[in-house]
């Protein structure tokens, strides 16, 4: 069985999510590994009445939306950069839209061929203290990657 | 906590590999060794053993084998030295430092969670399922509460 030679380290902006990138990073440097980092853009959803019409009126359109989530994207994407850039270890940044975040880290994962998924046990719900986040469940659920699941 | 990367060392030191013997545990071991290899670290094995069930009254009235305590302990302790042996043998090939342990316990996620505490472990690596394999569930029962409980990063492998 080989070493893990490529990772992937999904980020949602948050410190926890941060925190896991630092950690992937200092593994990456151990392993003499590679780094990918990504962020997933989940698809825009338009706020619906109780009859289930979308609000004609929207303070907030498609392309506002995709605009700020693209902003967001490239802090947090930077943030894991500047960490892997610390221990010296390759990384690239890729930022996927219209996917659920725990979609989009497995499709990344197949393209970019990485071995090992490194994330945060929590990302931006609320129940933190409670359970396991739940992208970070979907993504141990149905990933054939190993993940490690730091907190 | 995980060592800041500044700090100069290896993230794991120290790496609890907990083994049901199950496939799948068997394919974990080997993700166990090769990290633990990779990282310079030492791996502790540990099998956790259900606690012995005395038998209920058969009231069908029918003749049913009942184990008696020690002969539960004894086939449970040849078990677990059958799949701990088989961790520390590839440890040993690879060169990895390996200590190997089984532990009674009616809760196999708290007594998991207790060793790596206990050992100063800094990881853990553990199959995504254990003996009930994957059809039931989309994350096994024990795993899914190690990473509930745990304070330590777990590695998930299939």
């Amino acid at each position: 069985m080989k070493a893990y030679k490529h990772i992937l380290v999904p980020t949602d902006g948050t410190s926890l999510s941060l925190k896991a990138a630092k950690q992937a990073a200092s593994l990456a440097k151990d392993l003499k590994a590679k780094v990918t980092a990504v962020y997933v853009i989940p698809p825009w959803t338009p706020p619906m009445t109780d009859e289930g019409s979308a609000i004609a009126t929207l303070a907030f359109t498609e392309a506002q939306y995709r605009k700020d989530m693209e902003a967001r994207a490239s802090k947090a994407l930077d943030k894991v950069a500047v960490a892997a850039a610390g221990s010296k270890v390759e990384c690239d940044t890729l930022s996927i839209g219209g996917a659920q975040p725990w979609e989009g880290i497995l499709k990344a994962a197949r393209a970019k061929k990485c071995d090992l998924i490194v994330m945060a046990s929590h990302g931006r719900g609320a129940l933190r203290s409670l359970v396991l986040g739940s992208e970070t469940t979907k993504v141990l659920s149905h990933s054939r990657t190993p993940v490690l699941v730091c907190r | 906590m995980p060592l800041d990367a500044a700090a100069g060392g290896p993230l794991f030191r120290h790496i609890l590999f907990p083994t049901d013997g199950s496939d799948i545990s068997q394919r974990a071991a080997r993700s166990a060794v090769m990290l633990a290899r990779s990282l310079g670290a030492r791996l502790t094995a540990l099998h956790v053993i259900p606690p012995y069930t005395p038998p209920l009254p058969d009231l069908s009235g029918g003749y049913t084998y009942v184990m008696t305590e020690t002969e539960y302990e004894r086939a449970v302790r040849a078990e677990a030295d059958q799949m701990l042996g088989a961790v520390t043998d590839s440890a040993a090939e690879a060169g990895v430092p390996c200590q190997a342990l089984s532990v009674v316990s009616g809760s196999p996620w708290d007594a998991i969670i207790r060793t790596a505490r206990e050992r100063g472990c800094d990881a853990i690596v553990m199959g995504s399922h254990g003996r009930k394999g994957v059809s039931g569930l989309l994350l096994g029962s024990e795993t899914t509460k190690v990473l509930t409980h745990c304070d330590i990063p777990v590695l998930v492998t299939r």
